[in-house]
């Protein structure tokens, strides 16, 4: 890296000791995703990972691990392993030629990973991004049982939820259930950095206490609250 | 009105009159925005803030700042100027700093590249942090938000940039921010003091910390421990930082409390035993006594960190057998190599004026600073290289102007010149202004 070291220098490695920031994306690769939704999906998820990498290796606190669940009539696992975001090169999905969109299938794939003693207790709150165009096709009751089981495990009830709609029909009923939070609007695929921003916000405990003596429980809306204007991580003021 | 500015506005120097165009964004926070200027050839970088209630007394700060002109230390990217739109512009205001170059990076990044900075350049990186800190506070200035975020480095160089220097001001003077939450000090968190030279100082350390144990010195089982999943869920993260590192913090390596060790596995564990005790020992202090005595007399001041970091530097050498790089620990005789585990032996040493020793290892550098001590850039009058006919040896070349005169155990007084090796043994040396002896050490 530097003039200073050697090929063969040996040095006790591993980096900074940080804490697992689980990020687990629900990719939509049913039928109705063919052609440019798939490419945008694919494009936002390479992009958003790139800045996540970014991100990851110039900072001290969390160290980001990525899952991906594919899902379409049934869920597989994409990227079974947490793999750190670092070593991450993302694979294309391919729609699932007559795929349905059947979101609950997915959401119980994940909250098997979230179940407990499946995280570690140092963790960071877990981001969940769901990406789809957000047409829910499960058979009845499907969705919310899915949706609930993900909610029974600490973790996903802790967890951001987060959700990109790719397309401009896009229907957000179903992806504002998987939200939760009035508060938090569905993303677009274009707005990439937004969304590695949102996660990394709201997934740290960031804690630049700008006003002296501001009320903490106001602080803590600010920091820990969902979204909010201007909270850029990579901002922090600090020249890029 | 709009509140922020945009490439191709024309702004005006409050000081010099001097007018400059506004070019590309290069940052963006909750406070605002940071973008290049043109200054006719001379690129620049402005600030510029969004309106806020507390905007006159900040910008009094900021210009008391440039009327000081020179920053304390050359790391500081301190304000220049301070900024007015030329024409009918955004409110707010904005000054006028140096560019950072891109030969700067986050600290975070180096330490976690896979091929990380050997032990000279973590030691320097630490040196650096502590000169610009010694130099501002010198001054009766204080930092008040010392963090990664704010402190960036070359790694070729590990010459340091001390980013967001607004928050800067004397102490007692008005406050616009509290520090960032892993780095702030015990008794800010629990609101019971301001940011001050005596809470920077708890920030360098954790800084430190960081840089040379790659891990946070109050980040242990105890922390981890309170984290939990179940019941309700996370405590919110705002609460385990008041609690862990306000109200109740508790030193990784505690020597008396052992109950927030780092859980196993973690790096810190690793790192920590490969320093030498007089390292071990500054960090202990600095998170023992001093996260409860909030003084100037219970932190570690700059000073000790400068001697430390010094002394680290001079330490460092490769285990004979496996060739890791190590610290020679006078302490801890015998102590084995991190990487193969077996006892590491003594090296040469060269034993210099006021009880410095300089451990002669491949790489090492005598140096001016070393023989008469000083301050700024050192000058390097010798350089340690492997033995051109005896793998395992090292010799000493001569690269300053003028000769050495060396007398070796039981031979005759030698002179070595400029640019010639001098076979590292028993001996003692002049250097001209100073006197010194090599002992050859057992390995
Ligand atoms: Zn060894």
């Amino acid at each position: 890296m530097t003039a200073h070291d050697t090929p063969t220098l040996r040095m006790p490695g591993g980096g900074i000791s940080r804490r697992p920031l689980h990020l687990i994306l629900l990719a939509d690769c049913s039928g109705g995703m063919k052609g440019e939704k798939i490419q945008a999906l694919n494009y936002a998820i390479a992009d958003m990972l790139a800045q996540l990498a970014i991100w990851d290796r110039a900072q001290e606190q969390a160290q980001v691990f990525v899952r991906a669940v594919a899902f379409a009539t049934e869920a597989v696992w994409h990227i079974p392993a947490p793999t750190p975001v670092v070593d991450l090169r993302w694979r294309p999905l391919q729609p699932v030629p007559r795929g349905l969109t059947n979101m609950g299938t997915a959401f119980q794939l994940v909250a098997e990973a979230l179940a407990p003693g499946r995280i570690e207790r140092r963790a960071l709150r877990p981001a969940l991004l769901l990406i789809t165009d957000g047409l829910a096709t499960d058979p009845p009751g499907r969705f919310e049982a899915g949706l609930n089981a993900l909610l029974a495990t600490p973790a996903g009830r802790g967890a951001l939820r987060l959700s990109v709609a790719i397309g401009r029909d896009a229907r957000s009923e179903a992806l504002n259930r998987f939200i939760g939070d009035p508060s938090v609007p569905v993303l677009v695929a274009d707005s990439t950095s937004d969304i590695s921003d949102r996660l990394v916000v709201a997934s740290l405990a960031v804690s630049r206490m700008s006003e002296a003596g501001a009320d903490r429980a106001a602080l803590a809306d600010r920091l820990f609250g969902h979204g909010g204007p201007g909270d850029s991580i990579f901002g922090q003021d600090t020249i890029i | 009105m709009d509140t922020l500015i945009v490439p191709g506005q024309r702004m005006r120097l409050l000081g010099s009159g001097a007018i400059v165009t506004v070019g590309r964004r290069i940052g963006a926070g909750g406070q605002g925005v940071v973008h290049v200027v043109q200054l006719g050839e001379a690129s620049f970088a402005v600030k510029w803030f969004r309106p806020n209630l507390r905007q006159e007394g900040f910008r009094a700060c900021i210009e008391a700042l440039v009327r000081r002109g020179r920053p304390p230390h050359e790391a500081f990217v301190w304000p220049i100027d301070l900024v007015e739109p030329l024409d009918a512009g955004p409110e707010g205001f904005g000054y006028l700093m140096r560019l950072v170059e891109p030969r700067f990076v986050p600290i975070p990044q180096v330490l976690n590249e896979r091929q990380q900075p050997s032990f000279r350049v973590l030691a320097t990186i630490g040196r650096e942090l502590v000169e610009a800190m010694a130099a501002l506070h010198a001054t009766g200035l204080c930092y008040r938000d010392f963090s990664f975020g704010n402190v960036w480095v070359d790694p070729a160089t590990a010459q340091i940039a001390v980013l967001d220097n607004d928050n800067i001001g004397s102490e007692g003077g008005e406050v616009f921010v509290k520090g960032t939450g892993r780095f702030m000090a015990p008794e800010i968190l629990r609101d019971e003091a301001l940011p001050s030279t005596v809470t920077d100082l708890h920030s360098l350390a954790v800084l430190l910390f960081f840089v040379l144990v790659h891990g946070h010195p109050l980040l242990g089982a105890r922390v981890d421990s309170s984290y939990t999943w179940e019941g309700g869920g996370h405590l919110t993260e705002l609460e385990l930082l008041l609690e862990h590192f306000g109200r109740d913090p508790l030193f990784v390596f505690d020597p008396t409390d052992a109950a927030n060790r780092p859980v196993p596995g973690d790096r810190m564990l690793v790192w920590w035993e490969l320093y030498p005790e007089f390292v071990r020992q500054v960090f202990t202090r600095a998170f023992t006594v001093g996260l409860r005595d909030a003084t100037l007399g219970g932190r570690v001041t700059e000073g000790v960190w400068r001697r430390v970091l010094l002394r680290l530097h001079d330490s460092v050498w490769s285990c004979p057998r496996c060739g890791a790089e190590v610290f020679h620990d006078p302490d801890r005789r015998g102590s084995p190599c991190w990487a193969c585990r077996l006892p590491l032996p003594v090296p040469p040493l060269l034993h210099l004026p006021n009880g410095r020793e300089l451990v002669l290892g491949e790489g090492a550098e005598l140096t001016d600073h070393h023989l008469t001590g000083g301050r700024g850039a050192p000058v390097v009058l010798g350089r340690v290289e492997a033995h051109p006919g005896r793998p395992g040896q090292v010799v000493l070349r001569n690269v300053g102007g003028r000769a050495w005169r060396v007398a070796p155990d039981g031979e005759t007084l030698k002179a070595v010149h400029p640019g010639q090796r001098l076979g590292v043994r028993a001996m003692s040396l002049d250097f001209g202004p100073a006197r010194a002896w090599i002992t050859a050490g057992d390995g």
